[in-house]
């Protein structure tokens, strides 16, 4: 069957090109007033990496597919995108998640925001301690040996 | 609804730039410490100064309230503290020291607790922080009700027309403290006498002498809701230098669920005596969820 899906061309800073359906740059608050605003066949993000901007598309393809396809989405293709975002989540380093969190605010992609900032969330909480956090997240502490003890004091209590 | 955060906080190429968590905006910080359990999230303060500097910004909503365990016996000054989210856990707070310990709380706000010393003097402490705000002692105040104190913790009051009680009675007392300028307003009801206020940088509690029947108050969004024995509700605004009285437009009357009916279509769900005041504004619905 020959769908009339209109086909749109994202750039990234580096020249990568994405051929995507409308749908997907719907998923996007920024890039849906963009194609409003100046409906061209490409558009350049030119803040945006190709690396950065491929993931991106990846979790904005597989979410409009999910909700068109369920139609009314039901419960299990929910489940299904659920599992979908948490692979897509484990299988990424945290200076991706830095990246995709600053995309998704600059695109304005609310879901794709929650979901890295939960993932930070989730590895703060898995830290045992204030040094596993700076570990973890690559965090040089700028506190002097006195600042960090006041500050441990008064937040002692919430170590075990 | 759209959640616009300002792109253009991002410098340079998203994907290209040097990563540093302690360096991320802060709104994008917000998103990911509203996420943290409480624990958590004063365990984050430690990291680095910039996180820290932030979490004093940050507003957490969706607070299950913990338990409060205060010292029992003369071997601690600490207070525990228990997470209902958390099973099996008590944290255990930093000595609060032995006037901590002989106090009494009166009443919370956040962090906050608004203590009574032996001298049954008030005064405001953070129990994270330890900071602390010592309120002006309960005798110095402004107004036509006199208040003596006899002896240490003996209190005489004498009323404009004359009439004499012995005692101090600190009723229904309420706070309201901003986390970052630490600005402060706290009300209590002097007996049946009158209703007294201090704010920051007061030296004496100022007496609001049109109350005198104070059954309970309730103080949000700069404003106090004040119920009599009577029945009836006052309102005074507090935003300005000297409170202001508001006569509503419509009659007010306290529910059977215990919230302030200001308007039939517009309900104030405050709620008296518990931890947590909420504020909503229901043009549907004339009953409100508990407070």
């Amino acid at each position: 069957m020959e769908n009339e899906k209109k086909m749109i061309t994202l750039k990234s800073s580096d020249d990568v090109t994405f051929e995507v359906e409308e749908a997907v740059v719907l998923e996007s608050q920024f890039l849906s007033h963009l194609v409003q605003d100046c409906p061209a066949p490409e558009h350049k993000i030119k803040e945006v990496t190709g690396k950065i901007l491929s993931k991106v598309v990846e979790y904005c393809e597989k979410h409009v597919v999910v909700v068109v396809d369920g139609g009314d989405s039901s419960s299990s293709s929910g489940d299904d995108l659920k599992k979908w975002d948490d692979k897509f989540i484990k299988e990424m380093d945290l200076s991706t998640v830095y990246d995709l969190i600053a995309a998704a605010n600059y695109l304005n992609i609310q879901a794709l925001l929650d979901l890295m900032c939960q993932r930070v969330a989730d590895v703060i909480t898995a830290c045992k301690d204030h040094k596993e956090i700076r570990e973890t997240l690559g965090i040089v502490s700028d506190y002097t040996a006195e600042e960090e003890a006041e500050v441990l004091k008064e937040n002692e209590w919430a170590f075990d | 609804m759209e959640k616009k955060l300002n792109p253009t906080s991002n410098n340079g190429l998203i994907g290209d730039t040097c990563k540093s968590w302690s360096n991320l905006p802060l709104d994008l910080l917000n998103l990911v410490f509203e996420r943290l359990g409480f624990a958590d999230f004063q365990r984050a303060k430690s990291v680095c100064s910039s996180w820290l500097s932030f979490s004093r910004q940050c507003v957490r909503k969706n607070h299950v309230p913990w338990v409060l365990l205060f010292p029992q016996n003369n071997q601690t000054n600490s207070c525990m503290l228990f997470n209902p989210e958390e099973k099996d856990k008590l944290y255990k707070t930093i000595d609060l020291g032995l006037e901590f310990a002989n106090s009494l709380c009166l009443k919370t706000y956040g962090s906050w607790l608004l203590m009574q010393n032996l001298q049954l003097n008030l005064y405001i402490v953070n129990l994270f922080t330890h900071e602390r705000i010592n309120l002006p002692p309960v005798e110095s105040q402004l107004g036509m009700t006199m208040v003596e104190r006899v002896l240490d913790n003996q209190f005489r009051i004498t009323s404009n027309n004359g009439y004499g009680w012995k005692g101090m009675d600190v009723r229904s007392p309420v706070f309201w403290i901003d986390e970052k300028t630490k600005d402060h307003v706290v009300l209590w009801a002097l007996s049946t006498f009158c209703v007294v206020y201090s704010k920051t940088g007061d030296n004496s509690w100022n007496q609001i002498p049109q109350i005198s029947d104070c059954l309970d108050m309730v103080y949000k969004d700069h404003k106090l809701y004040l119920s009599t024995y009577s029945g009836k509700i006052k309102i005074f605004d507090f935003s300005g230098e000297i409170p202001q009285q508001i006569v509503p437009q419509h009659n007010c009357v306290v529910t059977e669920e215990r919230h302030i009916l200001v308007h039939p279509l517009q309900t104030y769900p405050v709620s008296f005596g518990g931890l947590t005041v909420d504020q909503n504004y229901s043009h549907r619905n004339r009953r409100c969820p508990q407070g």
